[in-house]
């Protein structure tokens, strides 16, 4: 087939995302052709693009899929790892919101504003969120609300609002419901000193109260009003103050010392780090996913190098500390990710297909797998043919480590369990992997008990 | 809608939530619920935001003020 239309495309009537030979394009219908204009001839375009909210496009005359609805194809920047609001931490979320309103403010400005506020609109480009639908533009049309406004609430306030009153993991919901948290859910879940809160009150409890008060109610024309401009600045100026005033930090934790507790000696890190780096210069990936990467130590050997790394952990607190870490430092080629590789994000949506699965999204050129290798094994009872099987269908070439029993982290594992693992130790792995790798290199890790692995996929 | 029939709406709805809160789950949609929502909260976050920019702007005024004084006192 010469087109293939992106199966999450197809509820704007003005145009839809499809791809031919690997590039992306977005076709814009005729329908959307004066708001679409508006966009590009009022300056407010290259504002956006200018500060880095809006992903830049370029027009190009290629053979479009509909031709009879065509107005234009544009070819947007293509983003090197897509991700979802379900896999993001706190801070993803929050700085996701924080750029939609500012989007939403400086469209105001230009007389237009944003008729689609979904999360799925935000994409992570140089460790910062960035808006890629140019097609969510309309002109601002004098009385109306905001369109966006139930949408906003739903993608981006009541979660966060759920993560910072009541849990980090709340934000699975977002799994769960494909179109945001719902708000009477939202209003339910929240603890009861949210509503002394004046913002949650009125955008989450409130709001809440009224879908439900107007669910089954037929309302004419006559008995809604306009909103003023005031008005309309001020509802998203108020999300915006919600918003920002919204914080969460891991219970019993301080920052400066999450995650000092490793079982590595300074000189073995090093080692470590250096074995990476020269594995990594063997492969030279394009892209690299680093699963299990904790704050992202080991994923910053890549992004030195200049690889685009995706830096994943099932733990929302190192994900928070890595892009927290990112976004001081400037470093724009790693993307942290929340991530249970034993339960990884499947496909969501119509056919379970408009948001794909983790594993659909790649394959990596190279995958890191540094102490994890116990978790799978060990602590989720996987076998080694298993976990190999799935790393061959995930990368062209893996960089892992091997934790032997003797190591106190797997010791600490089976303090409370039965030995039911005859099979783990370095013969067993190395039989597994071979199956789906050829064994490259490996190294043992200076001042420990640990083995570093370099395979490519046979 | 005028302000008052607005204002009235909002405290209703206030008082709903107050006395019922845990006893649907159904709803057929919410869009027109978040639509009217807005209108009736249209008049308290444009007043609130007016405030604001009032605020803001006495600030920048005394700061400008004090800054001036300052420089005229240094000068």
């Amino acid at each position: 087939m010469k087109f293939q239309r992106d199966k999450a495309s197809f509820r704007d009537p003005d145009g839809f995302v499809f791809s031919r030979d690997g590039v992306i394009y977005r076709q814009i219908n005729n329908s959307c052709r004066e708001d679409y204009e508006t966009l590009m001839n009022s300056g407010l375009y290259q504002k956006l693009v200018d500060a880095g909210l809006l992903i830049p496009h370029e027009e190009v005359e290629i053979e479009a899929p509909e031709p009879e609805s065509l107005f234009k194809v544009i070819r947007p920047e293509p983003i090197h790892f897509i991700s979802y609001p379900y896999e993001w931490c706190f801070s993803q979320i929050k700085d996701a919101a924080l750029a939609t309103l500012k989007i939403q403010k400086i469209a105001f400005e230009f007389g237009m504003s944003l008729k689609d506020c979904s999360a799925y609109n935000i994409q992570f480009r140089n460790a910062a969120p960035v808006f890629i639908d140019t097609l969510s533009f309309e002109k601002y049309r004098k009385g109306s609300p905001w369109v966006a406004y139930k949408q906003f609430c739903q993608h981006f306030l009541a979660p966060l609002a759920l993560i910072s009153y009541r849990d980090v993991r709340l934000n699975e919901l977002l799994r769960a419901y494909i179109d945001g948290i719902p708000l009477d859910l939202a209003s339910l879940l929240l603890p009861f000193r949210s509503k002394f809160k004046l913002s949650l009150l009125l955008h989450i409890h409130l709001h809440a109260k009224s879908q439900k008060h107007y669910a089954d109610k037929a309302v004419s024309n006559k008995d809604t009003g306009k909103v003023s401009r005031l008005s309309f600045m001020g509802i998203v100026d108020g999300l915006e103050a919600a918003v920002k005033s919204l914080k969460w930090q891991p219970a019993g934790t301080e920052w400066g010392d999450y995650y000092s507790d490793t079982n590595y000696s300074s000189a073995a890190q090093q080692h470590k780090k250096q074995l990476v780096g020269e594995f990594l210069d063997k492969t030279n990936p394009a892209v690299v996913w680093d699963i299990g990467a904790n704050t992202g130590i080991f994923s910053r050997v890549a992004s030195d190098k200049g690889i685009p790394t995706v830096s994943s952990d099932i733990d929302p607190a190192a994900v928070e500390k890595n892009y927290l870490e990112c976004v001081k430092s400037g470093r724009s080629n790693i993307h942290p990710l929340l991530l249970d590789l034993t339960n990884p994000s499947p496909g969501i949506g119509w056919e379970n297909q408009e948001r794909k699965s983790f594993i659909e999204r790649g394959p990596a050129d190279t995958v890191m797998a540094l102490a994890l290798i116990h978790h799978l094994a060990i602590s989720n009872n996987l076998p080694f043919n298993k976990i190999a099987e799935l790393f061959s269908r995930i990368c062209a070439s893996l960089i892992i480590e091997f934790v032997p029993k003797s190591d106190s982290q797997v010791k600490r594992l089976l303090t409370t369990r039965e030995d039911i693992f005859p099979d783990y130790n370095e013969d067993g792995f190395e039989r597994a992997f071979k199956e789906y790798f050829s064994l490259v290199r490996s190294e043992k890790v200076k001042e420990s008990e640990r083995t570093l692995y370099l395979m490519k996929k046979k | 809608m005028n302000f008052t029939t607005r204002l009235d709406k909002l405290v209703i709805l206030a008082c709903i939530y107050l006395i019922s809160i845990k006893d649907a789950h159904a709803y057929l949609d919410p869009g027109t619920g978040s639509y009217i929502f807005q209108i009736l909260i249209a008049v308290l976050a444009g007043a609130l935001f007016g405030i604001k920019i009032f605020w803001h702007q006495v600030k920048a005024f005394l700061a400008n003020l004090f800054s001036k004084n300052k420089k005229d006192d240094e000068a």
